[in-house]
């Protein structure tokens, strides 16, 4: 029991030091980025015909009617030279007359014979107005077959992805084209920042300081490694000729970037996956821990598929660079079990009278403590990267709920992180 | 046991005492800044006010040289945020001002400093200020000089700036860095450049294709088909059976900008028997939009040989080349290779739709 007390703290210990050494990169990475301003000429990306082409693609989870509005809006991004791919699987006969009845749909004489293997494609479809949409109607697949349907049914060199449960802006793709512009043909894909929509209460600041922990951590600073993996909610851009040179995806988004990483680093090719720090999506958290509990468990179930995807990698578990997966499953797993542990320990250990009061209530402090460090490390370094400070009353706010956070809430999260480690979910 | 805990708490108190502080600073830095941003949203409407008068042709300053004694970084931005709205006699009043209130002087200083951000706000702030003469002959080759910096704003900047004035030299400078930076810069300096096309077609442009300097003719070739003009480009041919691809599938891009040639014509047919796929697919989209009715035997090839990747390019080029492309397509769609059939009869569908017919 000793021993296993001892080798807890010393992991604790370890994340700690870990957490904000990663969180200091990133700091230093943002403020490097934002004194380098990317430079932004939108009229000229919208009018250039040296604008490369975006295959939007949308795989709703369901063939309802409820994706309606979200195939609309996105069919209204501004952008040059662009086309909206729809994969639904298992619709229905009722849900494919939605689609059609919504958006003119007529059958299609277009088939879909590739390069990625996909489960059956039952039709093709194509709208009579006067906008570029292409339905895909398909068997189910396993995960990640309906984005492999979409990549083989998409015309444009860039394929861009949005999170279902995401807003985002009219000009998303005229920003998110930007680093594909910035360089010329090294960069495979990338990834954009989401933005946390919140109210003002406490359960709100966890929120925010769930968001800013990630974009400055594991956002920004394994971007600064050459290891981005996207957030939910989020918007991806990847180009589709390394998505197909890579096999397809078998997953959702983030294990799709693990694999371009993989084969870029296997092939030993010069390649880059930058990361846009400004959010050009935003997701709306309530403010209920319920809530908030639902975004930290698809989150952990990204990077759970993603790491569990390692193995069958061309790099294995060296695909992130030579620690870059180990430090996700430290953080991500091995973390939390440590902590849940380590309270169970001192429990046992006071039960049976093998330590005092006094050291117990030491060892939960220390545990709470070191989450709080990290939390409100993230939220100052965040004001030193920027040019442009947080207004005070957002600061002191952010900084309560990074004390708080430790008394009840990142204790239930950390017990919602372990299962949904293993969780398959897509969306 | 104890020890490990001790240490961890150690550790943990010097990081708290540093976060501690840490928070202190940012917290009054957070103050500060939300003070001077309420300061400059009360001065915001008075120092409009007295640019408007000004402008309008008062002859008096007064106020405005208090404020830039106060607060200079508020009349400078209340002055570019003019810019839009005012032009000719006004403009050059505007741009007069910044020599009347010391502010031209300023920013000439600040366009030295060793700081990116200031620096930066330096020269989009003298880029405004020399559409006017005077101000032009003040800042000198300063312009010039910034086309060298290593920050890619203030060249651009300074680019904009410089094309301004339209002397062919000025213009020779900002096309040559357009063919040295990334492909976004080149983009918005085509903008920037294209009033000034045919001047660069006549003497900037061939020196370049001469050259040799393959980035430099990939990106002169970028450069021209940004433009969407047609132009006077000699020499295109022999580009298209250039040794390196890149150019070639530059030149292939650009040929519909260009009046067609036998040579051009000769150059696009040979190019569709490539092995590139590229390539071919690059001279497919070339008949395409030159409407090479020679090419429709090649064409109607690739759609039935069934190659996934040409299959679609080459129907798609058949579909905008009515009615004799049209025709080819009505009988591909009944072609006993099923994926030649549906990429025919789509492509045609489609033509149809946009058509109209």
């Amino acid at each position: 029991m000793v021993y296993t007390f001892d080798a807890m703290v010393a992991l604790l210990a370890i994340h700690l030091i870990g957490g904000l050494y990663v969180l200091l990169r990133g700091c230093l990475i943002l403020r490097v980025w934002r004194r380098e301003a990317p430079f932004v000429e939108r009229t000229a990306i919208l009018k250039s015909p040296l604008t490369p082409g975006i295959s939007v693609v949308l795989t709703p989870p369901d063939a309802s009617s409820a994706w309606h509005p979200l195939a609309r809006r996105l069919l209204g991004l501004e952008f040059g030279e662009s086309e909206l791919v729809v994969v639904l699987e298992g619709a229905t006969q009722d849900e494919l007359q939605s689609w059609a009845r919504e958006f003119r749909l007529f059958a299609s004489l277009e088939t879909i014979t590739g390069p990625i293997a996909i489960s059956p494609v039952r039709g093709v479809y194509e709208s009579s107005a006067s906008i570029r949409l292409i339905v895909v109607d398909k068997e189910p697949g396993p995960p990640g077959d309906a984005l492999n349907a979409a990549v083989d049914a998409a015309s444009l060199p860039l394929v861009a992805v949005f999170d279902p449960e995401s807003e985002f802006q009219q000009d998303a793709l005229l920003r998110l084209v930007v680093p594909m512009l910035e360089s010329s043909g090294d960069t495979v894909a990338l990834a954009s920042a989401v933005e946390c929509g919140t109210g003002d209460s406490l359960v709100g600041g966890f929120a925010q300081i769930e968001y800013l922990r990630s974009w400055l951590g594991r956002s920004i600073a394994f971007a600064g490694w050459n290891g981005l993996l996207p957030e939910p909610g989020g918007a991806a851009l990847v180009d589709r000729q390394a998505v197909i040179d890579a096999g397809g995806c078998h997953g959702g988004v983030a294990p799709m970037f693990l694999a371009l990483h993989s084969h870029a680093r296997a092939a030993g090719r010069a390649y880059r996956i930058p990361y846009i720090p400004d959010p050009i999506t935003s997701i709306e958290v309530r403010d209920e821990v319920p809530s908030l509990l639902h975004q930290v468990v698809r989150r952990q179930a990204w990077i759970g598929q993603s790491i569990r995807q390692a193995p069958s990698l061309p790099r294995g578990w060296r695909s992130l660079g030579s620690w870059g997966l180990s430090a996700l499953l430290f953080t991500r797993l091995v973390r939390p079990l440590a902590e849940v542990a380590l309270y169970l320990v001192i429990v046992a250990s006071l039960v049976a009278g093998w330590m005092s009061l006094g050291l117990a209530s030491a060892a939960i402090l220390m545990t709470i403590a070191s989450g709080t460090i990290i939390s409100a490390a993230a939220v100052v370094l965040r004001e030193v990267a920027e040019y442009t400070p947080a207004p005070p009353s957002r600061l002191t706010r952010l900084l309560i709920a990074s004390f708080a956070e430790g008394f009840g809430y990142r204790q239930l999260r950390d017990l919602r992180m372990i299962p949904a480690f293993f969780s398959s979910q897509n969306h | 046991m104890i020890h490990f805990v001790v240490y961890l708490a150690a550790i943990e108190a010097l990081l708290a005492v540093w976060l501690a502080a840490t928070c202190l600073v940012t917290l009054a830095r957070s103050s500060w800044w939300q003070k001077r941003r309420m300061k400059s949203a009360e001065s915001e409407p008075a120092i409009r006010a007295a640019i408007a008068d000004y402008v309008g042709g008062a002859d008096n300053f007064t106020t405005l040289e208090e404020y830039v004694r106060d607060s200079p970084r508020d009349v400078a931005d209340e002055l570019l945020a003019f810019r839009q709205a005012v032009a000719g006699a006004a403009l050059d009043r505007l741009c007069g001002l910044t020599i009347e209130l010391t502010l031209l002087q300023r920013w000439l200083d600040d366009s030295e400093s060793r700081d990116i951000v200031a620096r930066r706000i330096a020269f989009r702030r003298l880029a405004f200020a020399c559409a006017y003469e005077p101000c032009r002959r003040q800042v000198g080759d300063r312009l010039a000089a910034a086309l060298r910096d290593t920050d890619r704003e203030v060249r651009v900047t300074a680019a904009a700036a410089m094309v301004r004035t339209g002397q062919l030299a000025d213009l020779e400078r900002v096309f040559g860095l357009a063919l040295s930076e990334s492909p976004l810069v080149r983009m918005s300096l085509a903008e920037t450049l294209r009033p000034h096309a045919y001047a660069l077609c006549e003497k900037v442009v061939p020196e370049v294709l001469r050259a040799g300097e393959v980035p430099s003719i990939v990106g002169t070739l970028e450069l021209l088909r940004a433009w969407e003009r047609a132009l006077p480009i000699r020499g295109l041919a022999a580009l298209m059976g250039h040794r390196e691809l890149k150019v070639r599938l530059g030149a292939f891009a650009l040929a519909p900008l260009v009046a067609p040639s036998p040579e051009i014509e000769s150059e696009v047919l040979a190019a569709m028997g490539d092995k590139d796929i590229r390539l071919v697919t690059a001279a497919a989209r070339a008949a395409a939009r030159l409407r090479l009715d020679k090419a429709l035997p090649v064409l109607a090839r690739c759609v039935r040989t069934g190659e996934p990747q040409l299959l679609h390019v080459a129907a798609s080029a058949l579909a905008e080349m009515p009615p004799s492309g049209w025709t080819t397509l009505q009988e591909l769609r009944f072609n006993p290779n099923p994926a030649t059939a549906a990429a025919a009869g789509a492509a045609l569908e489609r033509a149809r739709r946009t058509a109209g017919v």
